[in-house]
């Protein structure tokens, strides 16, 4: 009896072992929450669009979108700027689009200046960043 | 002893009540010492969610088993069954402290986000006291009228019984799915409809999910426990009486866990329709290193198990025959195992998710060819099953036309998801997704024919040899400890991956999580956690075996 409960003890150790090791193995990330950003009026256009970049990347729009001519889930981006003006980019940022979630909303819950940011950011892309804070109207 | 109980709870509940009843909080968060707030949180919620499936489980289990004995007439049965109820009052106290414990922390730690949602569920919340009462009433009765009432009767209250403790789950889970998938509030968090909160997108999902793995939990600790008995069995009857208890157990656990897959993906795509990002996040992309674990915990489980029947089949007089099967089943179950292993995004966080896909793995990491290899591997243990109950019978002569429909299914179902893995590969992610959709969907009919097949067989056929029990290598039994142990290993793993799923957010997108502890932690972290409350579980369940006098019971002998 006391034999089995021993042998028990140890096979419930060896598995629970085994997979903590192999949690333990495999490359560590923790995921940080994202912190707010601070962004002020006097920002320059390309101080704005490096903010823009980091909100970019923390926001996930690089699960669907590509800044590198590749296509995800989603179009490419890496010629928006030339592409789109502020308001079309406002327009999909606040309202999003098919399975993009509005910036403004979860998950990215992004604030109005983020988004101006942001906007500057895209606008790098293919182009030069030109919105300063109060450029963009949110609807 | 009793008393001492029976007053810490009273303790513990004025506690809570002191701790729910106080003036609304002003600070949002407050901090446990040593292993921080959400740790402590984390662990009293998993291990709480572990025993109320043990307390859910059981009964199934129970009922179920009293019922087969009271319509096969079969005494071992009954008293199995009975075996098993006798641990239930113990195991209901154990919940009950610990859900009171959970509580009072949860409260205390958390104000802010508990008062809200108790603010939310206000009303749900008399009525899970109230279920609650009804259910420990009941049991209460059922347990002690097992040989009073008439046999039926006792039956039907079991099965109240059970639908009692159903309804107190669904109440839990209408809390638990509204955290993932808010519905019927406002951005701001202002309840709308309290119905719409209820009965958000991922209820229903989560509700059948956590059922049918309460049942197959039930029959992994079953078999577990019949495995240690086994173990320090001293007669051939006890030998055999554990070994037929275990054989069981196995089969019921094996039976439901195929089912999981399934249930698994229609809560995936429930939460896709909530929220695609949180989809993406959840099966792609920083939470994906979650599906390699479980992708390992789970091949264990059905290699573990496979493993279990084909060394019966060595001790199976007539199983001669097929044991040649033996081999290719289990390189099919590894190679499966390999392909729904690999990762699809192996990114630290999500700004290195640039494009998706994993650096070395690329498009083998995505899901389509995963769910082919599930099905091939559900195949296989299927196969296992079928050629561990040929191996007892004669196939009656002149029925070869079976064995012919049955080959051609299961070659169907292997052409079918080898096509859907290579094609996976080429096609754009859309058509990916109806295939494998359509793939998954196949193997229900599939699965279906395969028994129609074999129970038209084998209608009426003679037994080859007799399932000698008792007669089997200790090595079998140790493979059940293990397949148990990893049970409750991947339900904490997926009660983290479901939490973890909704990031930073108390609330998904209506209440954030502010404190410290927002982020998650490396997965090194979580799997130590992890590996940690699987064996206080274990421990403490083995501690209520050891307490109900179960384990110290013979088994041959009339009245115990
Ligand atoms: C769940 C996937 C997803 C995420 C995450 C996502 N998007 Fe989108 N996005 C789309 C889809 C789908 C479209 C519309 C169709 C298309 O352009 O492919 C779109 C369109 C756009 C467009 C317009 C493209 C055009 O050519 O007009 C922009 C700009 C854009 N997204 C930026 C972003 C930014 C910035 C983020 C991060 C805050 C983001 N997206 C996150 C899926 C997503």
């Amino acid at each position: 009896m006391k034999g089995s409960g021993l042998r028990l003890i140890i096979v419930a150790l060896i598995v629970t072992g085994l997979y903590a090791w192999f949690g333990n193995a495999i490359p560590q990330s923790p995921w940080e929450a994202p912190k707010r950003k601070v962004i002020t009026a006097e920002m320059t256009p390309r101080e704005l669009a490096r903010e823009g970049a980091a909100i970019y990347k923390k926001s996930g729009c690089g699960v669907c979108h590509s800044v590198v001519g590749e296509r995800l889930r989603a179009s490419d981006l890496s010629r928006i700027g030339a592409e789109r003006n502020v308001e079309d980019l406002a327009a999909v940022l606040y309202s999003g689009a098919d399975i993009m979630a509005p910036a403004n909303k979860p998950p990215a819950n992004l604030t109005d200046e983020e988004i101006t940011a942001l906007i500057a950011y895209l606008q790098s892309l293919g182009g030069r960043p030109k919105v300063r804070l109060g450029d963009v109207k949110a609807p | 002893m009793k008393k001492a109980i029976g007053y810490f709870i009273v303790v513990v509940l004025v506690a809570a009540a002191y701790f729910l009843g106080k003036e609304p909080v002003v600070e949002a968060y407050r901090e446990f010492p040593l292993i921080g707030a959400r740790n402590v949180v984390w662990i009293l919620a998993q291990l709480m969610l572990l025993f109320a499936a043990f307390i859910l489980a059981v009964p199934v289990f129970a009922v179920i088993i009293e019922a087969i004995g009271y319509f096969k007439r079969d005494e071992r049965y009954d008293r199995l069954a009975r075996d098993f109820a006798s641990l239930l009052p113990l195991a209901y106290l154990v919940t009950a402290l610990l859900g009171a414990l959970f509580s009072v922390m949860s409260f205390s730690l958390y104000p802010k986000f508990m008062g809200y949602m108790a603010g939310i569920f206000r009303p749900t919340i008399y009525i899970f006291f109230g279920l609650v009462f009804l259910e420990t009433v009941t049991l209460y009765i059922w347990y002690y009228t097992w040989d009073l009432l008439k046999k039926r009767n006792h039956l039907l209250l079991g099965i109240v019984l059970n639908v009692l403790g159903t309804l107190v789950m669904f109440v839990g889970n209408a809390w638990t799915s509204f955290k993932t998938s808010p519905a019927g509030v406002e951005v701001s968090g202002n309840l709308l409809s309290l119905s719409s909160a209820i009965f958000n997108y991922t209820f229903w999902p989560l509700n059948l999910h956590r059922f049918v793995a309460n049942v197959s939990f039930g029959g992994f600790i079953c078999a577990a426990y019949a495995a240690y008995r086994f173990l320090s069995a001293r007669t051939p009857e006890e030998k055999a009486h554990y070994d037929w208890m275990g054989y069981n157990g196995t089969l019921i656990g094996v039976v439901t866990t195929i089912l999981l897959p399934f249930i698994g993906y229609w809560f995936g795509i429930e939460m896709y329709k909530f929220n695609e990002q949180m989809g993406i996040t959840f099966m792609g992309g920083a939470l994906s290193k979650i599906w390699l674990l479980q992708a390992l915990v789970i091949a264990v489980i059905f290699i573990g198990t496979c493993y279990y029947f084909w060394l019966r089949m060595d001790r199976l007089p007539g199983a001669e025959r097929y044991r040649k099967y033996i081999p290719y089943l289990s390189w099919a179950l590894i190679i499966a195992f390999a392909v729904w292993s690999a990762p699809r995004a192996w990114v630290s966080s999500l700004e290195e998710m640039g494009r998706g896909l994993h650096p070395i793995y690329g498009k083998l990491g995505i899901m389509a060819p995963k769910i082919a290899a599930v099905n091939i591997a559900v195949l296989c243990v299927i196969l296992t099953f079928i050629l561990n109950r040929r191996a007892e019978r004669q196939v009656p002569p002149g029925r070869k036309i079976y064995t012919y429909l049955q080959w051609s299914v299961i070659l169907l179902v292997v052409l079918l998801n080898v096509a859907a893995l290579y094609y996976s590969y080429i096609v754009p992610s859309a058509t990916r997704i109806r295939i494998s959709i359509a793939t998954f969907l196949f193997m229900v009919p599939a699965i279906g024919m395969i028994y129609l097949m074999d129970g038209l067989l084998l209608r009426g056929s003679e037994r080859v040899g007799e399932m000698q029990w008792g007669n089997v290598p200790p090595r079998s039994q140790y493979g059940l400890i293990a397949v148990a142990v990893s049970n409750v290993w991947a339900m904490a793993l997926l009660g983290y991956g479901r939490a973890a799923a909704r990031l930073n957010w108390h609330v998904y997108g209506v209440m954030e999580d502010t404190s410290r502890h927002a982020g998650l932690p490396a997965m090194g972290e979580a799997t130590l956690i992890i590996s940690f409350l699987t064996l206080v579980f274990i421990g403490l369940v083995s501690l209520i075996f050891y307490m109900t006098g179960v384990t110290g019971r013979e088994v041959t002998g009339g009245e115990r």
